[in-house]
């Protein structure tokens, strides 16, 4: 399960114009039984040194998880 | 806002309490130490027990929070209970009182991961928050390591030790 999410990961990425998505992001295109598992995904793409993630305050003043494609 | 320098002082029962000052928040990290070193000589010269810590708090302007009035489910003995692991296998606890209740599954009391709020929380700790600069500012544990995983995200219940 957490390689599928990761490849959805990896196909947002690689879809985005900055090679940036979010966490919020992540929820609106897989199924809701998988949210809970996004940030284990996230964990193993960042041990693969495919991606990297952190929290930024974005221009509308939230908080939001950033993952980042690592070139 | 200032920086409050908090010393911690243990009698021979083995209660301990604090004496706080504060002073601005302009000075140089070392320059802070060293008042701070210079102050807890100061105290220790007048008390009786022993000086157990000497820290260093930040206080932080929290104007621009949301959040200004307490609901009615709010209660600060409803703890969520985080705990993560660092490179050297250390444990780093964070107890966040008065989680909302939303984000607990009720059947198991785990807190939900797969909410972006939490989220935010969790991967603070393991990858930091970017501020001015590009820079990220990444939590640590006392001593330096770094925080790099989650052992455990669930809500507790404990007394605040607070009644009004």
């Amino acid at each position: 399960m957490l390689e599928e999410i990761l490849e959805v990961v990896k196909t947002e990425l690689d879809n985005s114009e900055n090679g940036k998505t979010t966490f919020s992001h992540l929820k609106t295109v897989l199924p809701e039984s998988r949210h809970g598992r996004i940030l284990d995904a996230l964990r193993i793409g960042r041990s693969q040194g495919v991606l990297k993630k952190y929290v930024t305050k974005l221009e509308d003043g939230s908080m939001e998880t950033v993952i980042e494609k690592v070139s | 806002m200032a920086i409050e320098i908090i010393t911690e002082v243990e009698d021979r029962a083995g209660k301990r309490a604090t004496s706080s000052v504060f002073i601005l928040d302009t000075f140089l990290r070392a320059q802070v130490e060293l008042f701070a070193l210079q102050w807890s000589q100061i105290i220790d010269d007048i008390i009786l027990g022993v000086i157990r810590s000497v820290t260093a708090i930040l206080h932080v302007d929290i104007s621009a929070l949301t959040n200004n009035t307490p609901t009615a489910s709010s209660d600060v003995e409803e703890v969520g209970a985080f705990e993560f692991v660092t490179t050297d296998g250390n444990r780093v606890k964070c107890n966040v009182p008065g989680i909302n209740e939303l984000l607990v599954n009720n059947d198991t009391g785990q807190i939900d991961t797969g909410q972006t709020a939490i989220s935010n929380l969790i991967s603070m700790f393991e990858d930091g928050i970017s501020v001015t600069g590009g820079i990220l500012i990444h939590p640590t544990d006392i001593g330096s390591d770094d925080i790099v995983g989650t052992l455990l995200a669930e809500e507790r219940f404990r007394n605040s030790g607070r009644r009004r």
